[in-house]
């Protein structure tokens, strides 16, 4: 078959459908982005699809061919937000990095974007928990994955063999716990001074004291060059 | 009141004793209150913070609603009240737990099993106080965050200063916080009570940010 340059293939027609399609997608961005903060500032509790509908400056109609309620609502919310922080993850991680860099590049780019959205953080590690049983189904399931990661860190030194059996399980709610708390406060902190104690925290278990502050140090120094 | 004195710590919140004749006035207000407080503790663990009502509350105290409202107004009060009750007894388990002459280390163990041993008579106080709070946000989350910040501190109280030991940081603290609130609702999960087996792994949370992990590990393990 001939290949015919885009303006005279038979194409040309679905793409005009793609690029509404990606009008559409851009305006269910906008419109989760407002209700996040609807949600993080009213609370889910609180927040009504009145207060939604709002924010987002959209019809009521409008918003019910997005989303079936409030709730169907908050969870794509929790969906875009977790998606946003694993694209800053992948973003701020390099390719070959091995454990203990995943989990220090990866702590930083979320500390970064608590830090720069905490509206955005505090639907998921806040209002996710009064937000229904799907969006807390999705909390869990969330809090499970960051103790598998840190779990996988036990392959990494000897110091991980002695650890206690659910101590990842703990290790993850302690750090949400801390998040939890100081997005409560409305002061999540500076992020370049919040990150390395984190990271200590997340890091020191299994590469112990000495080498957990190495990595650190690297990842500063590399952290600076690149600015 | 002359009642509190005597008591083994966990048993008022844990199952009130039968009515009793020939008593006080007093004491029989003081004791519907306490059962009011106890019952919102065994409701909100069944059910949650904002799905018990205070006909659960109630019901679960065996008085009728209007007992309810000559002791609180709304339930947020009266589980404001129950925290009160709580961290009271809580806290003083743990002091009386410390003592001055023990190493920093038995009496983080001392007063982390005195804890165990008030919250292993009632699971239903770790699943009010720890478990339920965080799907009712609020007011209710707010005492479950102090009442965790208190408890971090009052476990780790007088950690020693100076060589080989390290100044736990804020952030050390809060993760102290969180982990300590997941391990023992995690002890009461599904129903069970695995509370007594949990001091070593405590402890050694404790430990950590003061002594480092491997000494921690080990004197958790000693016994």
């Amino acid at each position: 078959m001939a290949q015919l340059p885009p303006a005279l293939s038979s194409g040309s027609v679905e793409k005009g459908r793609i690029s509404r399609a990606a009008r559409e997608e851009e305006r269910r961005q906008q419109v989760l982005a407002a209700c996040t903060d609807v949600f993080a500032k009213r609370g889910y509790q609180a927040a009504t699809v009145e207060n939604l509908i709002a924010g987002a400056k959209i019809s009521m109609g409008g918003f019910y061919k997005f989303f079936e309620g409030k709730e169907d609502c908050f969870v794509q919310v929790f969906d875009q937000v977790i998606a946003v922080a694993r694209e800053r993850i992948r973003l701020a991680v390099p390719p070959d990095a091995d454990w203990a860099a995943q989990a220090t590049f990866g702590t930083r780019a979320l500390i970064e974007f608590a830090a720069e959205q905490p509206l955005a953080a505090k639907i998921v590690v806040l209002e996710a928990q009064t937000g229904g049983e799907e969006a807390l189904r999705r909390y869990g399931a969330t809090v499970r994955e960051v103790a598998a990661f840190l779990r996988r860190g036990r392959e990494e030194g000897k110091a991980g063999g002695r650890l206690p059996e659910n101590f990842e399980d703990s290790t993850a709610s302690g750090l949400v716990w801390l998040l939890q708390t100081r997005l409560a406060r409305g002061d999540l902190g500076d992020a370049d001074e919040l990150y390395p104690q984190v990271a200590k925290v997340v890091l020191e278990p299994y590469l112990g004291a000495d080498r957990a502050q190495r990595m650190l140090r690297a990842a500063s120094d590399e952290h600076a060059a690149s600015r | 009141m002359a009642r509190d004195g005597g008591k083994g710590e966990g048993e008022k919140l844990h199952r009130l004793p039968p009515g009793r004749h020939g008593l006080s006035r007093e004491f029989v207000t003081q004791n519907q209150r306490e059962r009011l407080i106890a019952g919102s503790i065994a409701a909100v663990a069944q059910g949650g913070f904002r799905e018990t009502t205070v006909t659960d509350i109630s019901a679960a105290a065996g008085v009728s609603r209007r007992t309810f409202y000559a002791y609180f107004q709304t339930k947020e009060e009266c589980f404001l009240a129950t925290f009160d009750l709580l961290e009271g007894h809580l806290f003083a388990a743990i002091e009386a737990a410390s003592k001055p002459s023990a190493s920093w280390t038995d009496q983080v163990r001392e007063r982390v099993a005195a804890m165990l041993a008030l919250l292993g008579e009632n699971p239903d106080l770790v699943r009010f106080a720890l478990v339920a709070p965080p799907a009712a946000g609020g007011a209710v989350l707010e005492r479950n965050r102090r009442l965790l910040e208190r408890l971090v501190e009052e476990l780790a109280a007088g950690a020693p200063q100076g060589r080989g030991f390290a100044a736990p940081t804020e952030v050390e603290r809060e993760a102290m916080a969180g982990a300590l609130a997941a391990v023992l609702a995690g002890k009461v999960e599904g129903g069970g009570n695995e509370l007594a087996g949990a001091n070593p792994e405590l402890v050694e949370l404790v430990l950590v940010p003061v002594v480092g992990r491997r000494r921690a590990a080990a004197k958790a393990q000693s016994r």
